[in-house]
């Protein structure tokens, strides 16, 4: 499978020589015909990353190459090769979503029979073509989400950017989103996904790189990723603490035979463990000698989220 | 590349003015302020149909000097006078049916060709501004009156100095009287009249310019500089809202961006002016002036500063909020100060100087230029290059400073 995307060393500092690295020489590739996502917390370094391979933003140091084309040489080729879907309703409210169609198609250079045709086909793919005429402000926000995707559709790009798209909407308009994004996959479409939604990443990718701090911290299918973790189960305490020390009890179980690792993220209480179902009862018993006790618990086999506090120690959280 | 520009410029004023209260905004508020201003520093002013100031006339003279100075002030096109008893014109203008009542006394003519004061009296109203108007049209004719004297007098001695009389004091004083005789007589023929009527008003050294002369110009600017900021802090909401940045993801230059969107605010303002021009002129009978190319570029010149005055509001501020704030400053700060509410004229010396740095200030000097001193190209060559300066020192500036994200 050849690649469509490399990328080499890529840096981004901001205001230097003192200011914030945002991306820190990253490398990485993604093959055409993938669904290739960039998984991290906000802050990780995902936009910023997703801003050079548009040409959006100069790198600091580095290079990647777009369908052949250099970001730093060959923007105009670079930009005429990918669609961006940006993290926000980048739409004209007070027109329709067929008027927002066609002046977006207008600025990629489509005119005449071949824009009112994609314009047709980019509304059937949104869902939107009985609303076509609608003014875009009397939409739902997944709605807008979907059109927001129909613009980035319209002229046949070799690959898509879609930079966290399901941000802020409702369940249901985020599995039509993602159903979406997987039906453009299964037609040929190369994606690239930013998200900070561990499920979206393992539902959708092909392969994840997970990005912290401004540096790629694993890369590979989620399988190869979660064989990182080893065998650990994650267990996830919602504890009422009953005036107990949080640390140190978090300290207590730390020390208990089997935890590998234990976190605590705004008062719950993660706990990396060789395996949940011996680990557990010496754990709830820990919690109520402390004087506290626990209110829910989750057991989740090895996954995405467990890597992430495996691999930073933190917990990766909305 | 340049067709991309264009549907820029056409969709920014698709999305603009495609919203009917934004038109409504930008076209019908201009015209109701500038009928409304207009009609309260001075009605039509001299560009519109003349003003017909009743007086009420009084002439107890019974000679010719008082006829003709009767005579004349009926003639005026500005007046219309009713000749009244002494006591039915002051009870008029007490009443203020009238602006004013004119005296002529008894002795008039006998006190003028004595060489002394006319006494004739002016009683004035309360309405000051048309008081003084009528006061100047009366002293006018009063000249006019005195110059038949005067010119009979220097006919007299010129016969004299010829030697022509030879009874000096008889002879003398009947060529007088023939003299004046034939002065009056040329009365209404002679161009006098008209020259007269124009002296106390058109030709003052530096007129004020009044009624819609005033208003029509300083709405125009007023609301030139209203809209076109409003429209180029858009600029900073499109940054705001994502759609700049998804424009600048597309295979576009981003000078191909920013001047499709000046284009737009440039040519929505054009049209804006257009509009209230030929409204003012077909519905407030504003004479714009007799020269069409010289009104055209100095409009050019206006609007292109005012564009980049915007497009420097847009380089400065960082959000919408901070554009929107410094857009109602200026465009009401500079508007004011310009002189485009009130004649310049009328305010203090240093705020005349104050006035200067605003491009408010050269638009509607060029435009007084235009309708109230008559004035054509060469004129006001001067103040579209000063607007045309700050157009370029804003437009620099303003792309030099502006934040694409």
């Amino acid at each position: 499978m050849t690649n469509i995307v490399q990328v080499r060393n890529l840096l981004k500092q901001y205001n230097p020589p003192s200011g914030v690295i945002a991306v820190k020489d990253i490398s990485f590739d993604i093959r055409r015909g993938e669904v290739f996502s960039l998984l991290g917390p906000n802050g990780a370094g995902k936009t910023s990353t997703i801003s050079m391979l548009s040409c959006l933003l100069a790198p600091s140091s580095g290079d990647a190459e777009v369908a052949g084309h250099s970001i730093t040489t060959a923007a105009p080729l670079v930009k005429q090769a990918i669609g961006v879907v940006p993290q926000e309703i980048a739409l004209y409210q007070t027109i329709s979503a067929a008027e927002n169609l066609i002046f977006w198609g207008r600025m990629y250079g489509l005119s005449g029979q071949r824009l009112q045709e994609r314009v047709a086909a980019t509304l059937a793919i949104a869902g939107l073509t009985d609303r076509a005429h609608d003014k875009v402000e009397s939409f739902s926000g997944g709605m807008k989400r979907r059109l927001n995707i129909a613009v980035g559709l319209l002229h046949q790009p070799q690959i898509l950017y879609l930079d966290e798209p399901t941000v802020g909407i409702d369940p249901q308009s985020r599995r039509r989103i993602l159903d979406t994004i997987k039906t453009l996959n299964e037609q040929g479409m190369t994606v690239l996904y930013t998200t900070h939604y561990m499920e979206e990443a393992e539902e959708l990718s092909d392969r994840i790189g997970i990005i912290d701090h401004g540096e790629l911290i694993a890369l590979g299918a989620l399988a190869e990723l979660t064989r990182l973790v080893g065998e650990s189960d994650l267990i996830d305490l919602d504890v009422e603490y009953n005036g107990a020390d949080q640390q140190a009890l978090a300290a207590g179980l730390q020390a208990q035979p089997g935890v590998q690792r234990v976190v605590v993220e705004d008062g719950r209480l993660l706990l990396a463990v060789d395996q949940a179902d011996t680990a557990l009862a010496d754990v709830v018993v820990a919690v109520a000698r402390a004087g506290a006790h626990v209110r829910q618990l989750e057991i989740r086999e090895p996954n995405l989220e467990a890597l992430f506090l495996h691999l930073t120690g933190r917990a990766l959280r909305d | 590349m340049f067709t991309k520009t264009l549907h820029i410029a056409w969709h920014y004023l698709k999305t603009t003015y495609g919203n009917r209260t934004v038109l409504i905004f930008a076209l019908l508020m201009p015209l109701l302020f500038t009928f409304v201003l207009g009609s309260v520093i001075g009605g039509p002013g001299r560009n519109g149909e003349s003003p017909r100031w009743q007086i009420a006339l009084v002439n107890a003279d019974k000679g010719a000097l008082g006829e003709a100075l009767a005579a004349r002030l009926a003639a005026h096109p500005a007046l219309a006078v009713q000749t009244q008893t002494e006591n039915e014109a002051l009870a008029a203008v007490r009443a203020e049916e009238v602006t004013a009542a004119v005296l002529i006394p008894a002795d008039f003519s006998a006190a003028l060709l004595a060489g002394g004061e006319s006494g004739v009296e002016y009683v004035a109203g309360s309405e000051v501004r048309s008081g003084q108007s009528v006061q100047a049209a009366v002293q006018a004719a009063l000249t006019e009156v005195d110059g038949l004297i005067q010119a009979a007098e220097i006919a007299t001695a010129a016969a004299a100095q010829l030697g022509l009389f030879e009874a000096p004091g008889q002879d003398q004083a009947r060529y007088f009287q023939e003299a004046l005789q034939r002065g009056l007589a040329r009365e209404g023929t002679a161009p006098v009249q008209v020259q007269a009527a124009a002296v106390t008003r058109m030709q003052a050294a530096d007129p004020i310019p009044d009624g819609f002369a005033q208003s029509s110009p300083g709405m125009l600017v007023t609301f030139a500089l209203v809209g076109i900021l409003n429209g180029a802090i858009v600029l900073i909401l499109e940054r705001q809202q994502g759609t700049l940045r998804r424009l600048l993801v597309l295979p576009l230059r981003k000078s191909a961006i920013l001047g499709g969107k000046l284009l737009a605010i440039f040519v929505a303002g054009l049209l804006q002016a257009g509009v209230l021009i030929l409204f003012g002129a077909f519905v407030f009978g504003v004479n714009w002036g007799q020269a069409p190319l010289a009104l055209l570029l100095l409009l050019i010149a206006f609007v292109f500063a005012v564009t980049s005055l915007g497009m420097l509001i847009a380089g400065l501020a960082r959000t919408y909020a901070q554009a929107n704030a410094l857009a109602n400053i200026l465009m009401y700060s500079v508007a004011a100060l310009g002189g485009a509410w009130w004649p310049i004229e009328i305010t203090p010396a240093w705020m005349q100087r104050l006035a200067q740095i605003t491009p408010s200030y050269w638009a509607m000097q060029g435009f007084h230029d235009l309708l109230t001193r008559g004035l054509g190209l060469p004129a006001i060559l001067g103040e579209a290059a000063a607007l045309l300066g700050f157009g370029l020192l804003f437009l620099t500036l303003g792309v030099w400073r502006f934040r694409y994200e």
